[in-house]
């Protein structure tokens, strides 16, 4: 129970690095999503990495014989199986009666279940496939038993999500605000949608090993709920995003290692869920007090900040 | 007789599900589901935890509450008017779950929740956890929980169907005629959060939000009335069931992926076959689109007046491909005349008269 | 049907030119066999009934939407070759106006087009911005979060942002719909001045009463083309009768009966 920071124990250190790096790259990532009120859509491609993970570990050991769950071969199969369901989702809502809720849902019953099914076949085998034990961790999520190769994999997989986001930085935003217009421009749409569904993808796939399939979605969409609540800048609110995630995955580190048995994703994510519950009181304008406050000076006009949003 | 408790169990549960979560689907609130199955988790645990016994009713009616809390958390959040909807779900449900596994790690007193149990449910050790009254065994408790959830919502779709059917494909008219969508809408999903709950230990969070979804979804594809739409996804959520409990035991393991993969296969087999399904739309669509280009060649001719083919692909815009393909079709038809000599088409006699 | 007839012999193309265009989005046809010539700097309203067609109309000529048949050009271009010619302004409802944006940062958009891919905004965009802004007597709510604005200014910030584009060519999607009787004169005022200046406007527009007066061009839309003209010449009681099949809002006042 002594204070982690003192001891600096070398395996706390890389947890907690790649517990920040998930938080600021997910919290950053999430932003585009949250905006485009496609909040939910991080929880379906989380669910469905688990599909993914598990189906590269079987091919892998298929193929080579010798079983791996390293990175290099988890990672690629969760971002297929991350992007297939996203895709399928949309293709059936675009071209049956049913909509994107009920889409989306069915496909995460399909990928998260079919995941579970191999999962469960996979842990039947015998002799054991050695290794098998580490895939039950991805679905509550295992922080602990983070490495240094799983840290660069972190590093660089969100490393080039966010220099791709930086680089077409511009694009993003008009596609994101304004479709149509971006559209008239002669923007690729199509690529343009395809390449936001992958930074999501990616942002998932790297927190998937931290916070675990469940819980991914509070990484995407909290710190975005929060950081929205302080700024009327897009740039404003994905630095604060990013920040958010990153104070919550160090927090969650840190507060775990501190207790012996403490799970670091559940931690995370009550963190993440706290500095909303403070952005919703306490922001300027659009928080809940500032309103108030606002409603009383200014009799019945309503809150400046009363936007769109419903 | 395990067997036979086993089978019982798990079909009341599909039938409970499917029936609660036609409307979900319908609503355009699918995921609602998803969301409620995490956020129960703490309510179960808290219970446990209170009464200190699993047989309890409080049990299911104290973690039903948790469903709810999460139901106004959620409608609280976006009345504030600065977060949407999916949004505040995405936000509560994954705090909620948080709770729970937290409690759960704690391990408070003798509510030891086995991790893997959250997720899949028991279904194996769910017939061996007997109800017990004055001495007799009334059989599985959670059969009876089960049971309880299916009857609720029977009754609910029995007393308010077309309170419900209102609600859900207009929620301005419903207003309007004094229903209260508001609190129908509440009553109705605090009986979905019942039913989670009830599911919850046999069944785990999967295959409460599989069984929910998947058989209303594939239902919608089939057939139209919503009457229609609940029975067809009840059966399929019985065949899903079934099939996944039998896979489960020849594969020996946990039946809950198995169920869920079913009813995810189930709509697969629908998506392709049913009338509204890719397929068949997709077949619709393009006769539709071949009719409109044949139609559109003609519109470009006037009776007795043949035209040069070039002439009309180049006002037309098309491929040498497309438009042959689309000539061929209306010769073949007998709409058009195609004059291969002068390289002219012309509308055909009866064409020209109509 | 050419507007203004451009002098004898003189080969200069046509602002925009649409010939048996056909648009669907997979049931009946959104459009059909529809044939509109708009000379350069005409005025011209697009006008029709709710889902007659008109905003799909407006993406056919920008080249957003896939076309069954016919051709569009844009100053005797393919559309997609004209971009840089050519400024949307979509219907305002279309966007989330509680964006986390300013109403510079909207306007610099206008400029996306010219920058090309990864280049940002600079000082000459920003002045380019801020003085579009003035223009539409916007200049001080230029840091102003986008949801703060009332209807017609968020309608002046869609204008503004498509003066930016500095355009031949204008497609603006219903720029009068709920807006304030300030906005209205000054958008009425703004495709004046640009039509003077040789720029050609197309625009969807659902006031009948206003049409003849900010308007020199008519498009009588509903899924098929029922007239192109000048408004003198196809704006008349018979023609709308036909466009709305016998429910013309009853208070348009400088319709002459025919
Ligand atoms: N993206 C789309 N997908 C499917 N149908 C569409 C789409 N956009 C428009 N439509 C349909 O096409 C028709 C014409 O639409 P639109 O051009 O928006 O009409 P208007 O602008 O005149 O009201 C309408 O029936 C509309 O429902
Ligand atoms: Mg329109």
């Amino acid at each position: 129970m002594s204070a982690p920071w003192v001891e600096l124990d070398p395996t706390l250190v890389v947890v907690a690095a790649g517990t920040t790096a998930v938080g600021t790259v997910s919290g950053a990532l999430g932003c585009f999503a949250y905006l485009r009120r496609q909040g939910l859509v991080g929880d379906v491609v989380s669910h469905s990495a688990l599909l993914g993970v598990v189906g590269a570990f079987v091919l892998a050991h298929a193929l080579t014989g010798s079983a791996s769950r390293s990175l290099a071969v988890l990672v690629p199969g969760a971002l297929i199986a991350g992007t297939a369901s996203l895709a399928l989702a949309r293709s059936v809502s675009n071209r049956t009666r049913l909509n994107d809720d009920a889409s989306l849902g069915v496909m995460l019953s399909i990928f998260f279940g079919g995941g579970l099914f191999l999962l469960r076949w996979v842990q039947r085998q015998s002799p054991p496939i050695p290794g098998h034990t580490g895939l039950e961790d991805y679905i509550f999520g295992m922080a602990a038993a983070m490495t240094r190769a799983d840290l660069w994999m972190v590093f660089s997989l969100g490393g080039g999500a966010l220099l791709l986001l930086l680089l077409l930085w511009k694009e993003l935003k008009v596609f994101t605000f304004d479709p149509d217009f971006s559209r008239s421009l002669g923007l690729p749409s199509y690529r343009l949608d395809l390449l936001m569904m992958a930074l999501l993808v990616a942002g998932v796939v790297i927190g998937i090993q931290t916070v675990g399939v469940i819980l991914m979605i509070a990484l995407l969409v909290t710190p975005a709920a929060a950081a929205r609540q302080w700024t009327s800048r897009l740039s404003t609110m994905v630095l604060l995003a990013a920040s958010f995630g990153a104070a919550a995955g160090a927090g969650g580190a840190l507060l775990s290692a501190s207790e012996a048995g403490l799970p670091t994703g559940p931690v995370v994510v009550l963190l993440a869920t706290a500095i909303f519950a403070l952005s919703l009181l306490l922001a300027p304008r659009r928080g809940l007090i500032a309103r108030a406050r606002a409603r009383r000076t200014l009799g019945s006009t309503p809150p400046p900040a009363a936007g769109g949003a419903a | 007789m395990i067997e036979f408790w086993t089978l019982a169990i798990a079909a009341v549960t599909a039938l409970a599900c499917a029936l609660s979560g036609t409307f979900l689907v319908l609503k355009r609130e699918a995921l609602v589901s998803e969301g409620l199955a995490h956020a129960v988790l703490p309510g179960i645990v808290i219970a446990f935890a209170l009464t200190g016994n699993r047989t309890s009713p409080l049990l299911l009616v104290g973690a039903a509450a948790m469903g709810l809390v999460m139901i106004l958390a959620v409608q609280a959040i976006r009345r504030t008017g600065v977060v949407d909807a999916t949004a505040s779900l995405g936000v509560v449900f994954p705090a909620l779950f948080s709770v729970g596994v937290l409690l759960t790690s704690l391990e408070l007193a003798g509510t030891h929740f086995h991790a893997d149990c959250i997720i899949e449910g028991n279904l194996a050790l769910a017939p061996l956890d007997r109800l017990e009254l004055g001495g007799r065994d009334l059989g599985p408790r959670a059969f009876w929980s089960v049971s309880a959830a299916l009857l609720l919502v029977g009754c609910f779709l029995l007393l308010l169907f077309k309170e419900l059917k209102l609600l859900t494909f207009d929620g301005e008219l419903a207003s309007s005629l004094g229903f209260r969508p508001g609190r129908v809408h509440v009553a109705w999903l605090a009986v979905v959060s019942f039913t989670v709950v009830a599911s919850f230990e046999a069944a785990g969070s999967i295959l409460v939000v599989a069984l929910m979804i998947a058989p209303a979804a594939s239902a919608v594809l089939w057939v139209n009335d919503v009457r229609h739409v609940l029975g067809l996804a009840a059966v399929l959520a019985l065949a899903s069931a079934f099939a996944g409990h039998h896979l489960g035991l020849v594969m020996d393991i946990a039946p809950a992926g198995p169920m869920a993969t079913s009813a995810g296969a189930l709509f697969l087999v629908s998506l392709a076959l049913a009338p509204r399904g890719i397929l068949v739309k997709g077949r619709a669509r393009r006769r539709a689109l071949a009719q409109l280009e044949v139609d559109l060649v003609s519109a470009r001719l006037k009776p007795g007046e043949p035209r040069d083919c070039d002439v009309v692909r180049g006002e037309l815009g098309w491929s040498p491909r497309r438009f042959g393909a689309a000539v061929a079709r209306a010769v073949s038809g007998s709409m058009l005349v195609h004059d291969a000599g002068s390289g002219t088409l012309s509308l055909s006699a009866g064409q020209a008269e109509g | 049907m050419i507007q203004r007839r451009s002098r004898e012999g003189s080969t200069e193309p046509l602002a925009l030119e649409v010939e048996g265009l056909t648009v669907t989005y997979g049931k009946e046809p959104a459009l059909w066999n529809a044939d509109v010539r708009l000379g350069r700097g005409s005025l011209a309203a697009v006008v029709g009934p709710n889902g007659a067609g008109k905003s799909t109309l407006l993406k056919a000529a920008l080249g957003v939407v896939p076309r069954v048949s016919g051709r569009v050009r844009v100053l005797g271009e393919d559309p997609a070759r004209r971009r840089r010619l050519v400024a949307y302004v979509p219907q305002r409802t279309s966007v989330d106006w509680d964006f986390p944006t300013t109403v510079l940062d909207v306007v610099m958009m206008g400029t996306y087009g010219r920058l090309g891919w990864f280049r940002r905004p600079g000082r000459e965009e920003r002045a380019m911005a801020l003085g579009a802004l003035e223009q539409m007597e916007l200049a001080d709510l230029a840091d102003r979060q986008i949801s703060e604005l009332s209807g017609g200014q968020q309608q002046r910030v869609f204008l503004a942002r498509a003066l930016v584009q500095d355009a031949e060519v204008y497609f603006m999607d219903e720029p009068f719909a709920g807006v304030d009787a300030v906005t209205e004169q000054s958008v009425a005022s703004l495709m004046g001045h640009l039509a003077q200046r040789g720029k050609t406007i197309l625009s969807v527009h659902h006031d009948l009463a206003t049409v003849p007066r900010y308007f020199e061009h008519a498009v009588l839309l509903n899924r098929v083309v029922q007239a192109v003209g000048t408004v003198k010449e196809v704006f008349h009681r018979g023609n709308l009768d036909r466009l709305y099949g016998g429910r013309v809002p009853a208070d348009v006042p400088e319709l002459a009966s025919t």
